[in-house]
């Protein structure tokens, strides 16, 4: 199971649901999951929001710790579901038709090769 | 903030009385008899944008674009000297393709698979296996058919006439001195694209005016540029040039990011569509932006003809391609450019727009297939382009000239 840094051990019974290392992923996760689900992990993680990134701040991009990849992708889930509690009240975008995210090819993401 | 004048019928359009004010008949414009025109006078004719420098910085790397409206595939490479070549990706024996992948590094050259024909980054016939079976070949005059290419600020651009009319700096002209070091220090964070069934023109239209965000972005961006001082979020600065144009967008100054954008915005540089409208006071831009010293300035929408869109932001900057693949079929290209990342924080931004701006597209996207459905189906004659939509009639407006001269 994806281990967090123990600063964050609050956070580790997300972990293996949410530390997902791709963007597709992350969405997948997004859409596949209730609202419940998504709000209790929202409401978990967007306290520690700052303190995750500046713990990773102290820490060189080039080579992080699996623990600090972990809390990373812990972070950009995140932001992927964020718009669902902030915006929507509900896991994907509900303007009527909206294009499918799946049609989308998203290519060539510097970090994400990095992570 | 620079309040909208009530005077909204000729705000923009005003000055530009050439461009008329009545209804647009499209009758025409979408037909494959159209687009026929557009292909040979236009899109054959024209430097088109492929990329950046950066794309191919290492001598051998080269990409591979497909031109379908053009039936070609172009190869762009760097050579020894660091200089970009580009030719049609044909070899001249029996005009089998010599490159194979959209992206490499091919540091000897290119060999064709069919008979091992090999052609240098400089499109020179190189090595022929048993030439002497082609007693009169002369190697000079078989390499690569060349491509005119050329580069302005970074950007690589192509042009598949030829014997071009103009150098790419006078095809440019009014924009060419505007952005000087403006797109070098950033770094492609991400590229969306999709193939979708819309005419080019459709798909252009859908992102040079901000007259749509209080509606198809309602719930995402409309929050960072409509505000009740400019509940539309009207634009300004409109310069309709000989075949560019470019406006200036403001922004919502009163904007309350969401709990997670505001951790973005204040860890991550401020790189969001909200620009820290303090700092971006102080920043020295570019004479070609925001020339009318808008105080909540968001965007420029720079539109060079006849698909390319560039859209500068505070500190970083978004750029579309639109190709017509047929007459109503479009490739879109969106690409993210961002300051490198030197901290988390800064992937976190990155992270962030791409997520943020793929919702916010899939709201434009919807749309446009609709549009065309409609279109195809021949019931409307006309349509109507506002005093905000001024760079949608020029566009027609360019197009036609082109597609009459
Ligand atoms: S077709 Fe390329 S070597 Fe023959
Ligand atoms: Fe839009």
């Amino acid at each position: 199971m994806p281990q967090l840094p123990k600063e964050f051990k609050s956070l580790q019974p997300f972990a293996p649901e949410w530390a997902l290392a791709t963007r597709e992923a992350r969405y997948h996760k997004r859409i596949s999951s209730s609202m419940e689900e998504i709000k209790a992990y929202y409401d978990a993680v967007l306290p520690q929001l700052d303190a995750m990134v500046e713990h990773l701040n102290r820490h060189s991009i080039k080579n992080l710790a699996a623990e600090d990849k972990n809390l990373l992708r812990m972070a950009f889930s995140a932001i992927e579901i964020s718009r669902s509690v902030e915006v929507w009240n509900a896991p994907d975008n509900v303007v009527h038709g909206a294009y499918p995210a799946e049609k989308i090819k998203v290519h060539t993401l510097p970090y994400e090769q990095a992570l | 903030m620079n309040k909208p004048s009530e005077n909204y019928a000729g705000r923009l359009s005003a000055a530009y009385p050439e461009l008329g004010f009545d209804p647009v008949n499209i009758e025409k414009v979408f037909s494959p008899e159209y687009f026929e025109l557009e292909r040979e006078k236009i899109f054959k004719k024209v430097w088109l944008r492929v990329g950046r420098n950066e794309d191919i910085p290492n001598h051998g790397d080269f990409m591979v674009k497909e031109f379908e409206f053009a039936n070609t595939s172009v190869v762009i490479t760097r050579d020894q000297n660091g200089e970009v070549n580009a030719f049609h990706n044909v070899c001249t024996h029996r005009a089998n393709r010599v490159a194979y992948t959209e992206t490499g590094n091919a540091p000897r050259g290119f060999t064709c698979r069919f008979h091992g024909w090999n052609f240098g980054l400089d499109g020179k016939l190189n090595f022929v296996p048993e030439a002497g079976l082609f007693p009169t070949l002369d190697t000079r005059c078989a390499g690569l058919p060349p491509v005119s290419v050329d580069t302005w600020e970074g950007w690589i651009f192509v042009n598949l006439d030829p014997s071009p009319k103009e150098t790419l700096r006078e095809y440019l002209g009014e924009l060419a001195d505007g952005y000087p070091g403006f797109f070098d220090d950033k770094t492609k964070v991400a590229t969306l694209t999709i193939d979708a069934k819309a005419n080019w023109k459709i798909f252009l239209d859908a992102f040079v005016e901000t007259y749509h965000f209080a509606f198809v972005h309602q719930l995402s961006a409309a929050a960072v540029i409509t505000s009740p001082d400019n509940p539309y979020g009207y634009m300004d600065a409109a310069r309709m040039y000989d075949r560019h144009r470019v406006i200036s967008a403001r922004s919502n100054p009163n904007h309350t990011p969401s709990p997670a954008e505001a951790v973005v915005g204040k860890l991550g540089g401020h790189q969001t569509l909200a620009p820290d409208l303090a700092a971006a006071a102080t920043r020295q831009l570019p004479p070609g932006l925001n020339p009318q010293g808008l105080d909540d300035w968001a965007t420029d929408i720079i539109v060079i003809f006849p698909m390319t869109n560039i859209q500068p932001l505070d500190g970083w900057y978004v750029t579309q391609n639109y190709w017509p693949i047929s007459h109503n079929e479009t490739r879109w290209e969106m690409t993210i450019y961002m300051q490198p990342a030197q901290t988390a924080s800064h992937w976190m931004a990155q992270e962030y727009n791409t997520a943020y701006i793929r919702d916010v597209v899939r709201e434009d996207l919807n749309n446009l297939e609709m549009i065309q459905q409609n279109l195809e189906a021949g019931i409307l004659k006309e349509m109507h382009f506002g005093d905000q939509e001024i760079m949608i009639r020029h566009s027609y407006k360019v197009v036609d000239d082109y597609v009459k001269g």
